[in-house]
């Protein structure tokens, strides 16, 4: 690490911070009858987009799900592109064609609103990346279910590409518990069958899930194929925002993390509230700027990116 | 194309020419390395090596999902999805993904991606091999679809789908895999994109598409009525100008698809000419379609399922009676 231990963690610590408020922002926004759309907030998972994005280069790529906020901000998107995409603005990052579920952008290629649905496309990006580079499936233990997790696991176990499929399993899938969907006792269970390294790692540690990443990323990068990565983490927000069912768990990764810096590092709890009150401020102008400025779409471009510029 | 190529050899001679012109292109499907069930990969793997032929287990929805990753990573796919009953397989990757990338990214993606696949009845195999699915396809924004009719339009439309930066499926079909008839104006090397006319007509206009395409020629042929038969070679996008303008001559129109009632693609085309052409008509359009049934296997019941030329005859004069 090239930081002391205290100041890596105070970096992390912000940006954590940093992709909470902008979901926080998004859900006041919702709860105002602002920002539309079926808004799927990551709440719970910022330990783990922390520590993978601490790992990856610029240029790796990720395919995200359908809670994919936290991934496209961390991966250094302008917040304010993404805002505005939920907002359906036609400055926002897909001009509003997009919307929450659909955003898609370089480095981060694309969320979805199908469970499982892009978990092949990052095996198939992964034999065009350059030696060295890597693909990160990014998907919920409710994708584990499908069979395309299974037969994307096979491809790319087969044809030996840089894949790092990362779980991030937060107990929950829609509206039911893993144990309602499986009898299966771990996800981590199915590296073993496709005979690909596997792990499992407390997801709402930052420093645990950074040095399990960076150990799996080293022989994937060498050209040994794909590893599986299981990261336990909590669901914060019900399934959607709005549902009338508090279908959440516990494991908060901020009070991980400011619990090790204030019990272990010595840091002042005051400053870490400051970071947070700071961070919640800048999420919520962004929204009300966002809101008042940006402008809509017009529906006379309706067509307007249905085909590839320059095709009919 | 050269003369004498069936269809399945012109498309492999195109693709193995755009292999040849560019190393972005990928092939992939199952046993593609050993050429595929009807030879149409044959060869390529020892030419272009196992890094750009990629076998894949059977696995439809996922190997469509990776052909869509191979696009956005910057590389040019053709998916052998052997037939077009596993459409149904693949429709999410083909409907959700690569038919929308390129509008719900707002243009910062597209998804050139090419796949070949056969369709049509007429083999005895039944119900989940016989099956005419472009009809769907033809009705998903973003999709492109070509069906060619001869072994020329084959190899063209093979060349022509490289040439897009949109998804593109080219839909042939199987009772012409091994036909090396040629239709008037293969040789002048027409767009797929466009219909084309076959045979010249004053009387009824008949619109149709690949085996049908040489089933009306035959069944027209000594008719006493003066039948104009068009081929419409893309099933999506539409280009229905020369049809129009052959019904501004004929003012009468036969559309005959092969494809299960109520017929999705031929309602299509009947109420896009019905909106663009109704004052050129001077009868309702006949539309021709097999029964709204799955394929069946025995013989007698499939030889009844598929049109015949007594059909196209009979939808011919009643269009004039």
């Amino acid at each position: 690490m090239s930081k002391p231990r205290r100041e890596q963690l105070l970096v992390w610590h912000r940006e954590m911070v940093r992709l909470r408020a902008f979901e926080e922002a998004v859900a006041r926004g919702h709860r105002d009858g602002q920002l539309p759309g079926l808004l799927h907030l990551a709440m719970g998972g910022e330990a783990v987009t922390t520590g993978l994005f601490n790992c990856l280069t610029e240029t790796d790529r990720v395919y995200s799900a359908h809670r994919p906020h936290q991934h496209f901000v961390a991966s250094g998107v302008d917040p304010r592109l993404v805002m505005a995409e939920l907002a359906g603005r036609e400055t926002g990052l897909c001009h509003g064609r997009a919307g929450t579920m659909h955003l898609m952008s370089d480095r981060v290629v694309m969320g979805t609103g199908i469970v499982g649905g892009t978990i092949s496309l990052a095996v198939g990006h992964a034999v065009t990346q350059d030696d060295g580079d890597v693909v990160v499936a990014l998907f919920g233990d409710g994708a584990v279910q499908t069979g395309t997790f299974h037969e994307s696991m096979n491809l790319a176990a087969l044809w030996k590409v840089p894949v790092l499929f990362l779980c991030e399993n937060n107990g929950w899938a829609e509206f039911s518990s893993r144990d309602e969907h499986t009898t299966v006792g771990g996800v981590v269970r199915y590296g073993e069958l496709y005979n690909i390294p596997a792990r499992e790692v407390d997801g709402t540690d930052v420093e645990a899930v950074v040095e399990a990443i960076h150990a799996m990323l080293g022989p994937i990068r060498e050209g040994q194929g794909p590893a599986l990565l299981e990261c336990h983490i909590a669901r914060m927000r019900s399934h959607y925002e709005g549902d009338f069912r508090e279908q959440t768990s516990d494991g908060d990764p901020l009070l991980t993390i400011e619990a090790t810096l204030t019990e272990g590092l010595g840091v002042d709890a005051a400053q870490l509230e400051g970071v947070r009150e700071d961070e919640l401020a800048r999420g919520i102008e962004l929204l009300e700027s966002v809101l008042a400025q940006e402008p809509e779409p017009d529906p006379a471009d309706d067509r307007r990116f249905l085909y590839a510029a320059g095709d009919a | 194309m050269s003369l004498g190529d069936n269809v399945v050899q012109a498309a492999r001679r195109a693709l193995d020419e755009a292999m040849k012109a560019d190393e972005r292109i990928y092939v992939l499907g199952e046993d593609v390395v050993a050429g595929g069930p009807f030879t149409l990969t044959r060869g390529l793997a020892d030419s272009y090596g196992t890094r750009r032929v990629l076998n894949t287990p059977i696995c439809e929805y996922s190997f469509m999902g990776a052909g869509i990753g191979i696009a956005l990573g910057g590389g040019r796919p053709f998916i052998d999805l052997m037939f077009d009953d596993f459409i149904t397989v693949a429709s999410d990757q083909l409907f959700n993904n690569a038919a929308k990338i390129s509008f719900m990214s707002g243009g910062r993606y597209s998804v050139p991606l090419v796949v070949w696949t056969i369709a049509g009845a007429g083999t005895r195999w039944g119900a989940h091999h016989s099956q005419h699915l472009e009809g769907w396809l033809a009705q998903v924004p973003g999709l492109k679809v070509l069906a060619p009719s001869s072994p020329a339009m084959a190899g063209a439309s093979v060349t022509a789908a490289f040439q897009e930066s949109d998804p593109v499926v080219v839909v042939a079909d199987r009772s012409l895999l091994q036909s090396r008839d040629v239709l008037p104006g293969d040789d002048r090397s027409p767009s797929p994109w466009s219909p084309r006319i076959v045979r010249p007509g004053d009387d009824v206009t008949l619109l149709t598409s690949g085996r049908l395409v040489h089933l009306a020629l035959e069944a027209v042929r000594d008719l006493e009525i003066s039948v104009e038969v068009i081929d419409l070679q893309a099933l999506a996008p539409l280009d229905l100008d020369p049809v129009l303008a052959s019904l501004e001559r004929t003012s009468r129109l036969a559309i005959l698809h092969d494809e299960a009632a109520p017929g999705g693609l031929s309602s299509m085309l009947a109420r896009a000419i019905y909106d663009a052409g109704f004052w050129h008509l001077d009868a309702p359009i006949s539309v021709l379609v097999s029964p709204g049934t799955p394929v069946p296997a025995a013989a007698t019941l499939e030889d009844a399922y598929m049109i015949s030329a007594e059909d196209i005859v009979r939808a011919v004069r009643d269009l004039v009676t």
